[in-house]
């Protein structure tokens, strides 16, 4: 270690940099990964009330290897094979979470949910038959944004354009609150 | 610190950023810092004169000073920059390799999948593993309390 406080923090920082694998240091793969925890964090949840939770492929196999999508894409895609969890809960009820899939808005529009709950039986309709999911048989969308700054003031803007067209029934949170000092 | 001295250590952090291929980092922080920092001013203006008002004033008076509030852009200070790139670089250096970990574990949490991986349209793979986040538990907070420290100079 140097004597210079300032030298060793950047040479810290670099190492840390260096360490980090470089399929991460990308932008989208940052922005994949965040998805990727915010579905982890909705798994969590499904598991702390009771629900169990299991994984499946588009196939409908169940899968040695969990593969997120990385870009949004129509929930019957099977470029690759895509997985999604199957919660289920003991009153009967089945539902099904989802990376990057398009839903139709209430104006009939696709909008992409980096992190969606839908019911099971929704899904598999949609699977079956090549079509959207409906935005009233979505449980849970979350847009999922990985920001190093305070986000900008557009991205809050999008938020209730969104939350318009996929109104849902509950209610819509939007964190970390935008930095409007910054983002005016 | 000196202004010169927060400048230069901001532009070493900015081309390490760009070195080791996180240049999307490096261009958050250049557009939040570029838009400044805006601050609620009050200041005095002289309410203007208005023909009606002229006709029926008798005698010449000085238009009413007000107060009005205006909002105003305000370039960061070098130490407010560096700051805000050391936010940043925690974000990405600490709490990415976290998440990293806390992705893999609460996905595979009762299950019996083996891995986890993003997987691009064109096939290309890139396996999520918290394995190399754990390895680097010691380190990273080590370099939390460096950043901290330096940030704390800062303020």
């Amino acid at each position: 270690m140097s004597q210079d406080p300032r030298a060793d923090l950047v040479i810290a920082i670099q190492a840390a940099l260096g360490s980090t694998p470089a399929s991460l240091n990308q932008s989208s793969p940052g922005s994949d990964l965040y998805e990727l925890y915010v579905l982890g964090l909705v798994l969590t949840a499904a598991r702390d009330l009771g629900g169990s939770v299991a994984f499946e492929d588009v196939h409908r196999n169940v899968p040695a290897t969990f593969v997120a999508r990385t870009s949004p894409g129509y929930i019957y895609s099977d470029e690759q094979p895509y997985c999604h969890a199957i919660i289920r809960f003991n009153t009967g009820s089945e539902l099904e979470a989802h990376l990057g899939i398009r839903v139709e808005g209430a104006s009939g529009v696709l909008h992409e949910c980096d992190v969606a709950v839908l019911l099971r039986a929704e899904a598999i309709t949609c699977r079956q038959l090549r079509v959207q999911p409906r935005q009233s048989r979505v449980i849970l969308a979350v847009e999922c944004k990985f920001y190093t700054v305070p986000i900008p003031l557009g991205l809050g803007r999008s938020f209730v354009g969104l939350a318009k067209d996929l109104p849902g029934r509950g209610d819509r949170y939007f964190d970390p609150p935008i930095d409007v000092k910054g983002a005016i | 610190m000196t202004d010169e001295e927060a400048g230069a250590l901001y532009q070493t952090l900015a081309d390490a950023l760009i070195g080791a291929g996180f240049s999307w980092v490096r261009d958050q922080v250049a557009d939040y810092v570029s838009a400044g920092r805006l601050e609620a001013v009050e200041v005095s203006t002289r309410a203007k004169s208005q023909p009606f008002i002229e006709a029926v004033q008798t005698s010449w008076q000085e238009p009413a000073e007000k107060r009005n509030r205006f909002i105003r852009a305000v370039p960061f200070t070098p130490s407010e920059r560096l700051d805000i790139m050391l936010e940043a670089i925690s974000h990405v250096t600490i709490e990415f390799p976290a998440m990293l970990s806390e992705a893999a574990r609460r996905i595979s949490t009762d299950s019996s999948l083996a891995r986890i991986e993003l997987v691009q349209e064109s096939g290309r793979r890139i396996e999520v593993s918290n394995e190399l986040a754990i390895s680097r538990t010691e380190q990273l907070e080590r370099l939390s309390d460096r950043i901290a420290e330096m940030r704390a100079e800062l303020t």
